[in-house]
């Protein structure tokens, strides 16, 4: 939305924006209810998903220690705040900026890129049965992007 | 056991990046001001700007410019690390001295990204050595510098000190080993305590690279009654 806004204002400058560009316009604008839903519902269940995320995960991971499960899912309570601000204004850019970039040196310390695959299955797999009206397919892309930035992390 | 809601009340921040570069560069256009987001006035200074301090100094100064320059790092690297400090402490509610070396190393990186200044990086694996050694890309002050006649990042080298020695207690100096001005890939630093970088400043002077003024940092020993 932010990032479509902007080229827009840009592109219109001191003339009327064409028929195509308010098509585009008014897409995003009809998709911005159903991502109101999906960010409304993250909110509201932040802990009820993540508990059950974490108890799942100490039981796939039974030889790993509790303080770098305790690590990696604070930082994917992060990661899924601020992506779902990012899929509000359908950027992924500002999760990148605000948070991912920074992330990177952390990641590389903590090393724990095997736990944050698996949280990151288990998470997906929780909100694509969580969600309702298959609101999964607007965070997906962008927890996507998350954990594709981590798994690079050398 | 883990407990969600307990992690969520941890002091430990779910905060990103204070210095995320639309975030952090606000300002009062009205008033024709730019400021960091907590209000701290910035000014965006023009490449021509910088190579006209180059040129003048050296012009009234000659190779004394290069002190001059250094001196005036030391003096804004005290006043930079004290608003990172501030701004720090205040967006994550926890105090320098108490944030975990790596988020501290990060907030530092982004900053000096989003202040234009190019990347910095830091390599600690001379640290057990007393020594943190720095890189930094995109220099605005090597690409303003007269090409090939010298270091040129004696701002940085002076900011680097000032910034560390605030940091660590210890008064630090700070030596520049390779210059973009002089066609390397990247600008080296090497930050230690005043005896060795004084050491490093000879060999520099003898025609020691930067690799080799760490082997000679690292197989010689200070000794700090002396």
């Amino acid at each position: 939305m932010y990032s479509l806004l902007q080229e827009l204002i840009h592109e219109a400058e001191s003339k009327y924006l064409g028929q195509s560009d308010l098509v585009k316009l008014l897409q995003e604008m009809a998709s911005m209810r159903p991502r109101l839903a999906v960010y409304r519902y993250l909110r509201d269940n932040e802990v009820y998903i993540f508990q059950k995320v974490a108890d799942e995960l100490l039981a796939q991971l039974p030889q790993e220690k509790t303080r770098n499960i305790e690590n990696c899912l604070r930082h994917w309570l992060s990661i899924t705040r601020y992506s779902a601000m990012a899929m509000l204004l359908n950027n992924p850019e500002y999760l990148q900026r605000h948070l991912l970039e920074w992330l990177t040196d952390i990641v590389r310390v903590y090393e724990y890129q095997h736990i944050s695959k698996k949280l990151h299955s288990l998470l997906i797999s929780r909100l694509k049965e969580e969600l309702p009206d298959n609101g999964i397919k607007y965070i997906e892309p962008f927890l996507n992007q998350a954990q594709a930035h981590i798994e690079n992390v050398h | 056991m883990i407990s969600v809601g307990d992690l969520l009340k941890s002091r430990k921040t779910l905060k990103g990046n204070y210095f995320a570069p639309y975030a952090y560069v606000q300002g009062d256009f009205e008033l024709g001001l730019l400021e960091t987001r907590l209000g701290a006035r910035l000014i965006a200074l023009p490449e021509v700007f910088l190579q006209g301090v180059y040129e003048g100094l050296q012009h009234e100064l000659g190779d004394a410019s290069s002190l001059v320059l250094y001196n005036c790092g030391r003096w804004w690297g005290k006043s930079f690390f004290r608003r990172f400090q501030q701004e720090v402490t205040q967006y994550y509610e926890i105090p320098l001295a108490q944030m975990e070396m790596v988020e501290f190393l990060s907030c530092f990186k982004q900053c000096w990204k989003t202040h234009g200044w190019g990347t910095i990086e830091f390599n600690f694996d001379y640290y057990p050595h007393g020594l943190i050694v720095i890189y930094t890309t995109n220099s605005p002050f090597a690409a303003a510098a007269p090409k090939g006649k010298g270091f040129a990042c004696q701002l940085e080298a002076g900011i680097l000190a000032s910034f560390f020695s605030q940091l660590t207690g210890e008064n630090l100096d700070c030596l520049q080993t390779s210059c973009e001005s002089m066609g390397a890939p990247l600008n080296s630093f090497i930050l230690g305590i005043q005896e060795r970088i004084k050491m490093a400043k000879t060999w520099l002077q003898e025609g020691h690279d930067h690799t080799s003024i760490l082997e000679l940092l690292c197989n010689t020993q200070v000794n700090k009654e002396g």
